[in-house]
């Protein structure tokens, strides 16, 4: 079934097309792999799916129940309420606050943004206060990070750091979560780890996932499907055997004609 | 229409004086988006140091502007080095805050040096009235245009045609790119703070001169002014702080003249928030989203 | 966690306790009359400092016009009490200077908030200068540039007191809940604010709104302390002036600014007579705080009752924990 479905979109900077009638489909549940050589495009379109950006043309479709949405045009805060969070590239925690503090910052919606509530800290202010942290400790947990909790974000090692970002965005209950090369700058053990916990995350969690990520052996080894873009233009689609064997793709890594 | 024309010549004097003013905000602006809240400070000074120049020094009209210039252009750029260079890397609100303290430093320092009582400015030429039919035009108001519309070209010319242009241009670009490209950025920024700096300079002599008063609080409401202009040409843009600083003058006039001059500096204001409604990047500007 | 519960009791005592401990100052005559102004000021730098803070620190947006939203809530009071010279006449002036500072705050923030950059530090200044000319041209109304005076003396330092507890009680209530956390995390990288669905325009309206209300309450107290208004009392220095206290003290921590208010507060008793000198140490402890500790003296640091009851075998990183610290 279908989740997300991205129609021709194409984004112009000026007199430069940095997404060029780009179509794609996510099926519920899914784990895409997105790659492509550096400037292909792939964190712009990452901007463009959430909002950052708006397309200059296209239309993308987002189904995550019954109803569909169109996503194109709408602001970040609105397509993040229907269901779609990110990490991003470079890091973008809340770089003062704690660890736990970060990740109910994802779940503000739960509690609704009831002010009265909170100017006079009724029970209900409480109880939906407990409800949140536990749900946050739970998802840290899952991390193994836990015991970090109290921890000022920007105190964390790096690698944290990046599972912290995923755990902040699982707080928001996505049902597609777009990942900017989650791996980067981690060593090979960590990497490893990731790996698995992105798989871990996919298969507990009722979500769908696209990965982007330089790392090859991570992308091949978890994608379901791949779509691998190149200055901006989808060049190919499929599993990571079909993508591997790809010329399009060989000749867009090793250069050449 | 006499009066019309007449106004609108008082407005084109006074307005030229918020262009130069607000020349400097748009460049700094431009440059290190930063509001320099102590421009209109710098402008005081400049009315102070003509004052101080002529009467201690007994100097004719363009030396004194040569010498009020250079040394405001200095104070600017001390002013950079010592309170806005260290914020290079810090927060917008960091680097407003440390703006309007130097604002108040200026202030406060000048009334504590001279006093805050008003003086008056020493008459260093000989102010004429020129009649043409029912409408005139006296030395000053001549003398603060041709001043005023010389620099304009000279920064222009600076600014478009030398290589310090050149990387002024590169530096508000990509600060980061124009770096790895051999540009010294700071020496391109301290330099941008001289120049705006000896043209607020040259904006407070003249209109210590035209107005024949000056004093140490005089920069805070044409400062104001100045920025406005400055927003409603669009900040950054050259064209846009000039275009803005003869519009902001001529409408101050034009109230003062056949409104009510209570209302003047509301009015100014209003533009502003209209123009932030409708167009925020101003009429030259334009508006940027911030880099994911 | 409930309601009633070590923190929140000890808060209580707190509250009572300063209270009754002024009331004992003022009945030796400790506090005497010439004090009590200090007290009084201090209090209302307190309101406004915290409702600027909510602004500045917490939401991080740059508001250069508090004083023209204490206008809305001084004159607020200073027209209607004088035409209904009655406790009920105070309180609905101060609620119609709070619904009247609101809507101004909407009025401007709406459009301002959603861009990003320094537009909406412009248009607070703006819209502080266009109240304090609309002020000046509404001679029938407020009397010019002469301004009110004679307005009934209904406040007095408990009200203010009172007023300021209740305006701490209520900001710090606020950043420390979730509508809250999502107002800091716009401070914090509104980028990632948003992709975590945040509506960032809202919450900075709403810090903005709420920090308009409470200048506008200590307009009011202002107004009927002291009995006197004019449109001078509410220039650009005045917001630069309540700026001052909420950088000084810490940009995002409440007590900084309660703390900064009380110190300069009674600091100025002592410097008012060197005039120019004490604004040239104000500006360089500006600008110096800025290059060298941009965060204030407090940083974000909060005083926090629960912190001080931790018990040691508290486990550090248990939930229950987490929340007392969390809990005022």
């Amino acid at each position: 079934m279908t989740l997300l479905k991205v129609e021709n979109v194409t984004k112009n900077f000026g007199g430069l097309t940095a997404i060029s009638h780009i179509n794609l489909e996510i099926n519920r549940n899914e784990l895409i792999g997105l790659i492509g050589p550096n400037g292909a495009g792939k964190t712009t379109l990452f901007n463009l799916l959430t909002g950052v950006y708006k397309p200059s043309e296209g239309s993308i479709s987002f189904k995550p129940q019954e109803e569909s949405y169109e996503l194109s045009g709408k602001n970040t805060s609105k397509i993040g309420q229907k269901g779609i969070a990110r990490t991003f590239q470079n890091i973008r925690l809340f770089k003062d606050l704690t660890v736990l503090e970060n990740v109910r910052i994802g779940m503000h919606t739960e509690q609704g943004a009831n002010i009265f509530h909170s100017f006079f800290r009724t029970k209900e202010f409480y109880r939906t206060e407990n409800e949140m942290t536990e749900k946050a400790m739970n998802l840290l947990k899952i991390f193994n990070m836990e015991d970090k909790a109290k921890y000022k974000a920007s105190n964390l090692p790096y690698g944290d750091q990046r599972k912290l970002e995923i755990v902040r965005a699982l707080g928001t209950n996505p049902k597609l979560l777009f990942l900017d090369e989650p791996a980067a700058g981690m060593n090979a053990k960590e990497s490893n780890e990731l790996t698995q916990l992105i798989q871990k995350i996919h298969d507990e969690f009722d979500l769908a996932i696209v990965l982007i990520e330089h790392d090859m052996k991570v992308i091949m080894n978890i994608s379901e499907r791949i779509y691998v873009l190149e200055y901006g233009k989808k060049i190919a689609e499929g599993t990571s055997q079909e993508i591997q064997k790809n010329e399009h793709v060989i000749r867009a890594y090793l250069g050449g004609d | 229409m006499d009066t019309l024309i007449q106004q609108l010549i008082n407005g084109l004097s006074l307005g030229s004086v918020y262009a130069l003013v607000a020349l400097g905000y748009t460049m700094v602006y431009g440059i290190i988006n930063l509001l320099n809240f102590a421009h209109g400070d710098v402008y005081m000074v400049g009315a102070f140091v003509g004052y101080y120049i002529i009467t201690n020094f007994n100097l004719g009209f363009l030396p004194t502007l040569i010498l009020t210039m250079l040394i405001t252009g200095i104070l600017g750029l001390v002013i950079y080095q010592v309170a806005y260079r260290p914020l290079r890397n810090s927060t917008r609100i960091a680097s407003l805050i440390t703006a309007i303290g130097m604002s108040y430093l200026l202030q406060n320092g000048m009334i504590y040096i001279a006093g805050p009582q008003t003086r008056s400015f020493p008459q260093i030429i000989n102010n004429q009235l020129y009649k043409f039919g029912a409408i005139q035009i006296s030395t000053m108001q001549l003398l603060m245009l041709a001043t005023t519309i010389l620099l304009m070209i000279a920064l222009q010319l600076i600014v478009q045609q030398t290589k310090f242009g050149k990387a002024m241009r590169a530096v508000s670009n990509d600060p980061e790119a124009a770096q790895l490209m051999g540009i010294n950025s700071n020496q391109v920024i301290s330099f941008t703070f001289f120049l705006g700096s000896m043209l607020a300079g040259a904006g407070g002599m003249l209109v210590g001169m035209y107005y024949n008063t000056i004093t140490p609080t005089m920069g805070a409401g044409p400062g104001l002014k100045a920025f406005i202009a400055a927003v409603v040409g669009g900040i950054g843009s050259v064209p846009g702080a000039m275009l803005g600083g003869y519009l902001i003058g001529i409408t101050e006039v034009m109230i003062s003249a056949f409104g009510n001059s209570m209302i003047r500096d509301a009015v100014v204001y209003l533009i502003l928030i209209i123009i932030l409604l409708v167009r925020p990047s101003g009429i030259l500007g334009k508006y940027e989203p911030e880099k994911v | 966690m409930k309601i009633i519960n070590r923190t929140n009791i000890g808060w209580l005592i707190l509250i009572i306790l300063t209270y009754v401990i002024l009331e004992v100052l003022t009945f030796v005559g400790i506090i005497d009359p010439f004090y009590e102004i200090t007290v009084v000021n201090i209090f209302i730098n307190i309101i406004l400092a915290v409702g600027l803070n909510l602004i500045v620190g917490f939401s991080g947006q740059l508001s250069l016009g508090h004083a023209g939203f204490m206008a809305i809530g001084a004159y607020a009071t200073g027209i209607l009490l004088s035409n209904i010279p009655s406790t009920g006449g105070f309180i609905i002036s101060i609620l119609m200077g709070m619904i009247l500072a609101g809507l101004v705050a909407l009025v401007v923030g709406i459009p301002t908030l959603r861009l990003k950059g320094d537009y909406f530090a412009i248009a607070t200044l703006g819209a502080s200068e266009i109240i304090r000319v609309a002020i000046l041209n509404l001679p029938d109304l407020t009397n010019g540039a002469v301004g009110i005076s004679g307005i009934p003396l209904i406040a007095d330092w408990r009200f203010a007191y009172f007023a300021a507890t209740l305006t701490i009680l209520v900001v710090s209530n606020y950043i420390r809940s979730s509508p809250g956390r999502a107002t800091i995390s716009i401070r914090e990288d509104e980028i990632a604010a948003e992709s975590l669905s945040i509506q960032t325009t809202y919450y900075k309206n709403l810090a903005f709104l709420i920090g308009a209300v409470t200048a506008a309450l200590a307009g009011s107290i202002h107004t009927s302390y002291f009995g006197v208004i004019n449109p001078g009392q509410f220039t650009f220095n005045k917001s630069i002036d309540v700026l001052i206290i909420v950088v000084f003290g810490g940009i995002g921590s409440v007590t900084g600014s309660i703390v900064a208010a009380i110190a300069l507060g009674i600091i100025n008793v002592y410097l008012q007579q060197f005039g120019a000198l004490r604004m040239i140490v104000y500006a360089l402890v500006l600008i110096l705080i800025m290059i060298f500790k941009p965060s204030g003296l407090m940083g974000n640091v909060e005083f926090s009752l629960s912190q001080l009851f931790k018990r040691p075998q508290d486990v550090p990183g248990s939930i229950e924990n987490m929340e007392q610290e969390k809990g005022v």
